[in-house]
């Protein structure tokens, strides 16, 4: 088990913070250790929610008792052994770069002096894991985009931008799983759907899964709107 | 059986306690946001603590019973008619079929509650009744409610008329007629990153709430914060209540809808037992910020749920 630490961080939460890089191999930590969490009955239990580099430990504050959590994690995640990646998926998203759909395109192309084929190819080249979820309901913070088409996000945030959108936002790639206000470069949208509201897990992917984007057509992503 | 929504007001959402256990997936718990309220308006007409109730903001609606059914409202001081008589919050109110309840002007506060004696048909979503309306589901079609919606009610007497004690309300209202509220804080995990000055005015000025407060998060407007030195953050899960201060020096709090994660410096944590009054501030309100430590923070807690529930038994 990477370092850690633990602290008090509410009067219903705990946090554990590790001090290592964010990598997938830290993940596969992380999230073994919220399976161990989430099964051994701490008093209050309500959550565990996993970062980059922490986990957030949510329990019942009138059940809080800072001390008894705090021994018990630390005796938890001693040992704890990195989770195995044999559940892991890789997902390929449909993504049109039209740029009818892909406002930004041409001003990241320009940004990155490259043509606007060469960001999407540079896009739909990599295979992006997944790290965490948060920021909006379904939203992959996804990892290794190609440093050729980082792009400062922009000046002026967009006060809405559709679900499906998908955007570039300094060394961040990401896709909008609702509409939104945001201020990344938009640079495609995908037709499918990132939140299933009826599936108890509600997201499209869970962390340590891989995304890869696959360009599609206007036609094509028309027909999925059928 | 139904109630008709004849006018909706600002923002009118069903919400219960909330819901749980979906924040890896970046869904917050959204529910009341005065949970206090919420319980107490569910009380007024013997329900669980759980049912789902109206959450009002700032203009409250009309509406249209199809049936008999008990109501209590609780929270945010409304003036109320049914059937244009006045009427009291705080009690329980029996309406009668074709009756019809509008909520005046308001008085202090911002969010009151109302409770049905009886089941509101609405879909449970992992597994509340509260609406996401960021999200869109969840609640009545995922939405606030709009002029002319039905929504199906089955009603079930309440005989009792029950009375919200005193006591509860003026606890409750305390702060609320100064237009200022003091909230106690834990210290957050960059308490000690702000600059010397900024902890003391954090902990010693007062805030003024931004226009641009909502469900999500509360907005401060004073632009007075800063840190000692630059600080790199990496992206972690928050919480309800967290304090957190982005680049332009103004602290945002976190509220039921906000965002489950968060990379900004997390400088204090509103405790438990105060995360309600939070509900009942309205843009150009006042906020205060009382360091506690978190024994103080559950002590608070402990007392405020042993106080409620002798009065409300």
């Amino acid at each position: 088990m990477p370092n850690f630490s633990i602290h008090i961080n509410s009067d219903n939460s705990v946090i554990v913070e590790f001090s290592d890089d964010i990598s997938t191999e830290l993940t596969r930590y992380i999230l073994s250790a919220k399976n161990i969490i989430e099964h051994s009955a701490i008093r209050g239990f309500i959550e565990v929610v996993p970062a980059y580099n922490s986990l957030l430990v949510i329990l019942e504050p009138s059940k809080f008792n800072a001390d008894q959590v705090t021994e018990k994690l630390q005796t938890l995640l001693e040992g704890v052994e990195p989770i195995s990646l044999e559940h892991s998926q890789k997902h390929v998203i449909p993504v049109c770069y039209d740029t009818s759909l892909a406002p930004d395109l041409e001003y990241v192309a320009k940004h990155c002096k490259l043509t606007t084929d060469q960001v999407i190819q540079a896009h739909t080249n990599a295979e992006y894991p997944v790290y965490m979820l948060g920021f909006l309901p379904g939203f992959l913070y996804l990892g290794g985009l190609d440093k050729k088409i980082h792009c400062p996000r922009r000046d002026d945030p967009r006060s809405r931008i559709e679900a499906g959108s998908v955007g570039i936002g300094g060394d961040q790639t990401g896709i909008y799983p609702i509409n939104s206000p945001g201020g990344w470069h938009i640079i495609g949208k995908t037709p499918i759907a990132l939140l299933d509201i009826s599936k108890s897990v509600p997201a499209i992917a869970k962390p340590l899964d891989t995304i890869q984007f696959k360009a599609i057509s206007l036609e094509e992503f028309k027909q999925y709107e059928h | 059986m139904s109630i008709r929504i004849l006018k909706a007001g600002l923002q009118t959402t069903i919400q219960d306690l909330g819901r749980q256990k979906y924040r890896e997936f970046g869904i917050s718990a959204s529910g009341a946001l005065d949970q206090y309220s919420h319980q107490i308006a569910n009380w007024l007409v013997g329900n669980d603590n759980n049912k789902p109730t109206l959450e009002v903001t700032h203009i409250g609606p009309t509406l249209k019973f199809e049936q008999d059914v008990s109501i209590g409202i609780a929270g945010a001081e409304f003036e109320l008619f049914v059937n244009d008589r006045q009427a009291s919050m705080n009690t329980t109110l029996h309406m009668q079929q074709g009756d019809v309840l509008k909520f005046g002007k308001l008085k202090s506060g911002a969010r009151a509650y109302v409770a049905f004696s009886g089941e509101l048909k609405l879909p449970l979503i992992m597994n509340s009744a509260s609406t996401n309306i960021l999200a869109n589901f969840g609640g009545f079609k995922g939405r606030a409610l709009n002029d002319g919606d039905l929504i199906d009610l089955n009603a079930t007497a309440f005989k009792e008329t029950r009375v919200t004690p005193n006591e509860l309300l003026k606890e409750h209202h305390h702060n609320l007629q100064q237009n200022h509220i003091i909230v106690r804080v834990t210290q957050g995990r960059e308490f000690e990153q702000l600059s010397q000055g900024s902890r003391k005015s954090f902990l010693e000025e007062s805030f003024t709430v931004s226009s641009d407060s909502n469900r999500m998060a509360l907005k401060l407007e004073e632009q007075s914060l800063d840190l000692k030195d630059e600080l790199s953050m990496t992206t972690t899960a928050i919480i309800p209540g967290t304090i957190q201060l982005p680049e332009n020096g103004s602290p945002i709090i976190t509220l039921a809808d906000g965002q489950t994660t968060g990379g900004y410096p997390r400088i204090a944590q509103v405790i438990s037992a105060d995360l309600s009054l939070l509900a009942q501030v309205k843009a150009h309100d006042t906020i205060s910020f009382f360091r506690v430590d978190i024994e103080k923070a559950l002590e608070a807690l402990q007392t405020k749920e042993q106080f409620i529930a002798s009065l409300l038994s």
